[in-house]
C-alpha cells in the first residue's frame, strides 16, 4: 500500500514537471468578498414574497458589507444599493438612504441611476441638493 | 485504498490530457481576441433581464442575477440587478422582451452606463436518456454592446450540460477554478447558469476595479486557441468536418473551425453527474445536434443581428478566425452569413485576407480617464 502511494507520487510529480509552463501566471486573487451572495440572491429572487428568504438575503448582504470592512476590501458593486433597498422595505428608510449614498460614493458610475431610484422612493424633493450636478452630468 | 487509487487515476488522467492539449494550442494575445473592449474601456455594465427564447417559462427568473458576481469580479461596475428590475417595473416595463426593445441610447441616457449586456437564453432543457439517465442543458448567448456607439464589443455562445449517468467521464481543462459552487451539490439550472457565465467571461479583459496592477495590463496575456483548420490551399480554407446527427439540415455542410479553450469536458462533479461545456469562438467542438446552429441572432436596437458563432469579429465587424499565427478573413454575404463551399477535399471558406498575429495592431494601453 505504502509502496504504491510512493510510486504514484513519483508518477504524478513527473507529470507535473512535464507540464510546467513558465507563462502561466498565478491566478488573480478575488477582487471582492461575496460570502454566499449568489445563492442567497437567487433564492430570494425566486421567492420575493417569502419573508424568511427576505431576511436571509438581507442578512447575507450585511455579511458581505461587514466582511469587506473586516478585510479592508472594497464592498462589491451593487451590494450597498441592494442592502439599502432591503432596509427601505423593512421600514428603515433613513438608514436605507445612507446605503444608497454609499453606493454612489464607492461607485460614481451609479450616480445617475441611484439618484432616479432614490427619487422614486423618497420623492423628487429628496435629491434637490444634488440636482445641479445631475444636470451637469447630462451634458 | 480504493479512494486513493480513484483519485490518482483522476489526477493522472487530468494531467495527461492537460499535457497533450497544450501541443495543439496557439497562444493568442487577449488584445486580438478582445480588441473592441480594450478600445472602448467600459467601466460600468448594465445587465438586462435575460431574454428567454425557449419554452421553459421560468428560465429568466431562475437565471436571474447570476451574472452580477462574475462580471464584478472582473473589475466592472455592474448595476444592482434587483434595483434595475424594480426600476423597470416602476416604469411599467416588466417584460424582458419589452426591455430588450428599449434603444441603447435611451438606456445610456437613463443609466449613464458604458456598456449593456444582453443575455439570450437559447436552451434550457432536461432530456431523458433511456438507460443512461438524464441531461440538463443550458445554452446562453452573451452580447456586450457599447452603450454610446451601439457597437458589439464581444459575443459569446456558451453551452453547459450536466448528464446524470453512471459512466466515468474523462477530465480535461478547467477544474471549476473560478466556480464557487459546491461540486457535490446536485446540478441545477442555477448552478449551470453560473458555470456558463463564468465560462463566457473567464478571459474578458480586466476592468477598472481590478486595480492598477491588472487593469489594462493584460492586453498581451495569451489565451490558448485550438484550431481545426485542415489546410489552406489556393485561397481556400479547409476545415475539419464532423458527422452530424439527423437534426442538421441536409443542405448545410457541417464543420468545425478554429476555437480556443476547451473549458471543461466530462468534468466529474459527483457520483452521477458529468458536466461538459463549450464556448464559442473559444471552443472547438460542435456537438452533433447543435451543428445546425452556426449563427446567433440577437435582437439589438430593434434589429436582429446575425453573427457566426465560430468567428471572431474585428473593429470593422469583419469576421475572421485564428489558425496558429494567422488571422484569416473569409468571404461573407450582406446578410452576415458566411460563404461555405464544398469540394472533393471537403468543406471550405473563401479567404479574402490573411494577416500575421504579430501584425495585428493592439489597442493602446492607455487607461480610461476618470469621469
Amino acid at each position: 500500500m505504502k509502496q504504491y502511494i510512493h510510486l504514484l507520487s513519483i508518477i504524478v510529480a513527473l507529470f507535473i514537471t512535464g507540464c510546467a509552463n513558465d507563462n502561466i501566471k498565478p491566478p488573480k486573487e478575488p477582487t471582492y468578498e461575496w460570502c454566499e451572495y449568489t445563492i442567497k440572491s437567487g433564492d430570494y429572487g425566486l421567492n420575493e414574497a417569502n419573508s424568511e428568504k427576505f431576511e436571509q438575503y438581507k442578512e447575507e448582504l450585511k455579511k458581505v458589507i461587514d466582511k469587506a470592512n473586516e478585510t479592508k476590501k472594497r464592498i462589491p458593486p451593487g451590494i450597498c444599493a441592494e442592502y439599502g433597498y432591503m432596509l427601505y422595505q423593512s421600514g428603515k428608510s433613513e438608514s436605507a438612504r445612507e446605503y444608497f449614498d454609499k453606493e454612489v460614493l464607492l461607485y460614481p458610475e451609479s450616480k445617475r441611476f441611484m439618484k432616479q431610484f432614490v427619487e422614486k422612493l423618497y420623492g423628487k424633493a429628496s435629491t434637490t441638493q444634488t440636482k445641479e450636478s445631475h444636470i451637469k452630468d447630462k451634458k | 485504498m480504493s479512494k486513493i487509487s480513484l483519485l490518482s487515476i483522476l489526477l493522472i488522467t487530468f494531467l495527461f490530457i492537460g499535457c497533450t492539449g497544450q501541443q495543439v494550442a496557439t497562444d493568442v494575445p487577449k488584445g486580438i481576441l478582445y480588441t473592441k473592449i480594450y478600445k472602448s474601456k467600459p467601466k460600468s455594465v448594465l445587465v438586462l433581464p435575460a431574454l428567454n427564447t425557449t419554452t421553459s417559462a421560468n428560465a429568466t427568473d431562475v437565471y436571474g442575477y447570476t451574472i452580477s458576481k462574475v462580471l464584478s469580479e472582473k473589475g466592472y461596475y455592474v448595476f444592482p440587478p434587483m434595483l434595475v428590475d424594480k426600476f423597470f417595473k416602476s416604469e411599467n416595463i416588466s417584460d424582458a422582451e419589452l426591455i430588450r426593445k428599449i434603444p441603447i441610447s435611451k438606456l445610456n441616457e437613463v443609466f449613464d452606463c458604458d456598456a449593456v449586456l444582453y443575455v439570450d437564453i437559447k436552451s434550457w432543457d432536461t432530456k431523458a436518456m433511456p438507460l443512461i439517465g438524464s441531461s440538463v442543458e443550458v445554452i446562453l448567448t452573451y452580447t456586450l454592446v457599447d452603450a454610446k456607439t451601439g457597437d458589439i464589443l464581444m459575443q459569446k455562445y456558451t453551452s453547459v450540460k450536466s448528464s446524470k449517468s453512471m459512466s466515468f467521464g474523462s477530465i480535461t481543462g478547467l477544474i471549476a477554478s473560478a466556480i464557487d459552487v459546491a461540486l457535490n451539490a446536485s446540478i441545477d439550472y442555477h448552478t449551470l447558469s453560473i458555470m456558463a457565465n463564468t465560462n463566457a467571461f473567464e478571459n474578458i479583459p480586466y476592468g477598472y476595479y481590478t486595480g492598477d496592477e491588472y487593469y489594462m495590463n493584460d492586453i498581451s496575456d495569451t489565451i490558448p486557441i485550438y484550431t481545426s483548420v485542415k489546410k489552406i490551399d489556393a485561397g481556400k480554407l479547409y476545415v475539419n468536418s464532423v458527422t452530424t446527427s439527423k437534426d442538421t439540415p441536409s443542405d448545410k455542410s457541417s464543420f468545425v473551425i478554429s476555437g480556443g479553450t476547451i473549458v471543461g469536458e466530462g468534468l466529474k462533479t459527483s457520483s452521477s453527474d458529468t458536466l461538459s461545456m463549450y464556448n464559442d469562438p473559444n471552443g472547438l467542438i460542435i456537438i452533433n445536434n447543435l451543428a445546425s446552429e452556426y449563427y446567433t441572432t440577437t435582437l439589438l436596437n430593434g434589429v436582429n443581428v446575425l453573427r457566426n458563432r465560430y468567428f471572431l469579429y474585428d473593429l470593422a465587424n469583419e469576421p475572421f478566425i485564428i489558425d496558429h499565427d494567422k488571422i484569416i478573413y473569409v468571404q461573407y454575404n450582406t446578410d452576415g452569413t458566411i460563404v461555405v463551399n464544398k469540394d472533393s477535399d471537403g468543406v471550405y471558406f473563401n479567404i479574402t485576407k490573411m494577416l500575421n498575429t504579430q501584425d495585428w495592431i493592439l489597442p493602446s494601453k492607455e487607461k480610461s480617464s476618470k469621469k
